[in-house]
């Protein structure tokens, strides 16, 4: 019933999205998901992890806490050892169109102008087109490089190459962007603009944003949920919501509600002065 | 691009550059002379600078050296082309199936560990005292390099750019045109280049085993018989051929895998940026329809 009545209520908030919601594009899914590599070591451990059409979802924590593997399993790339994982209401078993990823560093092909680039995913779908070309200009006006579309990767700089990366990615025209510290590459300031800018990309189009980092502050910033994992086995500490409104402004880092939310997924990760109580109680909260 | 060659054989910026070798040849053809002069060596094994030079301008004045010439140049250019493209046959399915690796790995490495000079006199034997047995030869020493090089240049493709392809949903054909190939050619040139001088060095071994032409048919004649000039002629024509063999694979190396070079990058740029203004024109200047977009859905 409840289900019901919010997709009844959806439509009144104009247009786009609410389509979206109802063919339930975006949703992830994941339930129980443990992954464990050769070896024996156990990456991930019983995880629970969802998120709604449209959701800006972070997943925090330190390194080796198996974000980035949760990342791959959901992309298709690494087979699951336990547990279910569904995109758009099909299980996800191998690399599927309707999702994408975004890795730590750019990835281009360098004999390719950044046009090219950004043409590789319908170059390999085969409906290299006119339109394509025409979106791929669009795409790169959009991540601030027109003017740039001829000039080669070697000729950019890392936030460049890492833009048009980004526009590769909105290319492929999915439904999930999956990005795995995706300006882990670049220095400070221009990561902070890049995140904003990603943050607008992502206000301007209906997809599901998953993002990976060990940085709290930018997964504050940018998410609806952030989900805060600790490692060996990794499992979900804590998720917090982040009522912050949208758009996020950088300034919004200064305000106290915001302080509060960081500070929270601080005590999740068990890095400073915390009680063993306070946290365990967290973990149960968890998903 | 004719400025620009202008500009680079300008005379300053020619004796710029040119000054530091120039000296250098001049010390290491005085101390030469020198060495001549106050008996060091004998004339008769050591001989004149000057007269390499003259003996050097008789020969290729002579019709006979184009022959033994053209005969070196063709052993090992066909050489190189045949050990080239066996190692090139070779290291593509090495590179994509772990099974072959394993199969043909160890008798790569046997090969290249047995000097293949060795092999030099059997190949004669079987394949004859003609052109044939010195570009065999010439393609065995060429091989190794370009097979360890291009398989090197395989399995070293980036790890993410290869996921990347997965999760495009690339086939394996696709991934291998539009990635493994590219992806591998600057370590497989150079391999390329290193076989391209290898397979001169194939092919005057085996003209020293057994021949009837060839510049190393030559340089052994002269030696037996003492025309020291004569010969240190024969080892500088030599050169210039390795030097033929080297800047043509250069050439190649440069257009080729053109996005490690600045300049041939820009002029690239500057070019595709020409043409997608000139396809802009052709259509009115109306861009194209864009196809439906995520763009905007929101």
């Amino acid at each position: 019933m409840q289900e019901d009545s919010r997709a009844l209520a959806k439509p009144g908030l104009g247009g786009g999205p609410s389509a979206v919601g109802e063919r339930g594009e975006g949703t992830i899914l994941a339930e129980n998901v443990t992954k464990e590599f050769e070896g024996g070591v156990r990456a991930l451990d019983d995880v629970d992890l969802s998120a709604r059409p449209g959701e800006f979802v972070s997943i925090v924590g330190p390194s080796g806490c198996g974000k980035s593997t949760m990342l791959r399993l959901i992309a298709g790339l690494i087979p699951l050892s336990g547990g279910t994982i569904t995109v758009n209401g099909r299980q996800v078993t191998e690399p599927r169109q309707d999702i994408a990823l975004m890795f730590q560093r750019p990835t281009l092909l360098p004999w390719q102008t950044a046009l090219q680039n950004v043409l590789l995913p319908p170059k390999l779908g085969k409906n290299l087109d006119q339109g394509a070309e025409r979106q791929a200009y669009e795409l790169l006006d959009l991540v601030g490089l027109s003017g740039f579309e001829h000039t080669y990767p070697r000729h950019l700089s890392g936030g460049m190459q890492q833009r048009v990366a980004l526009a590769r990615l909105l290319m492929v025209g999915v439904d999930v962007l999956l990005l795995d510290e995706p300006f882990a590459a670049v220095d400070q300031l221009t990561r902070e603009r890049l995140n904003l800018e990603l943050l607008r990309v992502h206000e301007r189009l209906s997809a599901t944003a998953l993002l990976v980092t060990h940085n709290i502050q930018e997964a504050t910033l940018l998410a609806d949920r952030v989900i805060v994992m600790t490692p060996r086995p990794g499992r979900i500490a804590d998720v917090i919501d982040v009522p912050l409104p949208r758009p996020r402004a950088p300034e919004m880092l200064a305000e106290p509600e915001f302080q509060e939310l960081v500070l929270r997924a601080y005590s999740g990760l068990q890095i400073p002065l915390v009680d063993e109580g306070d946290t365990r109680q967290a973990g149960v909260n968890g998903a | 691009m004719a400025r620009k060659v202008l500009h680079a054989l300008s005379p300053m910026r020619l004796a710029r550059r040119l000054w530091p070798p120039l000296l250098f040849l001049a010390i290491l053809v005085g101390l030469w002379e020198l060495a001549i002069e106050v008996d060091y060596v004998s004339e008769r094994i050591l001989p004149h600078p000057k007269d390499v030079a003259v003996s050097f301008w008789e020969l290729i004045r002579s019709d006979f050296v184009w022959d033994d010439i053209g005969a070196t140049l063709w052993e090992s250019v066909a050489g190189f082309v045949l050990g080239a493209a066996l190692g090139l046959a070779l290291a593509i399915p090495s590179g994509l199936s772990p099974v072959m690796r394993r199969m043909l790995g160890p008798y790569a490495v046997a090969l290249q560990v047995t000097p293949r000079i060795a092999i030099a006199p059997l190949i004669i034997a079987w394949a004859g005292f003609g052109y044939s047995s010195k570009i065999w030869i010439a393609a065995i020493i060429a091989f190794f390099p370009v097979y360890v090089n291009t398989l090197t240049g395989i399995l070293t493709v980036d790890e993410e750019a290869r996921e990347m392809f997965r999760s495009l949903g690339a086939s394996r054909w696709q991934t291998f045109q539009h990635l493994m190939v590219p992806g591998s050619l600057p370590v497989m040139f150079a391999g390329l280049k290193t076989a391209a001088g290898l397979s001169l060095v194939g092919a005057v071994v085996g003209e020293f085993i057994s021949a009837e032409r060839g510049l190393g048919v030559l340089v052994q004649q002269f030696a037996s018989q003492l025309a020291m000039a004569d010969a240190f002629a024969v080892i500088l024509m030599l050169m210039f051929l390795g030097l033929l063999l080297y800047g043509v694979m250069e050439w190649l190396e440069r257009t080729t895998v053109f996005w490690l070079h600045d300049d041939r990058l820009v002029a690239r740029s500057r070019r595709r940026a020409a043409r997608a203004e000139k396809k802009l024109a052709r259509n009115g200047g109306v861009p194209p329809k864009p196809r439906p977009t995520l763009v905007g859905r929101r």
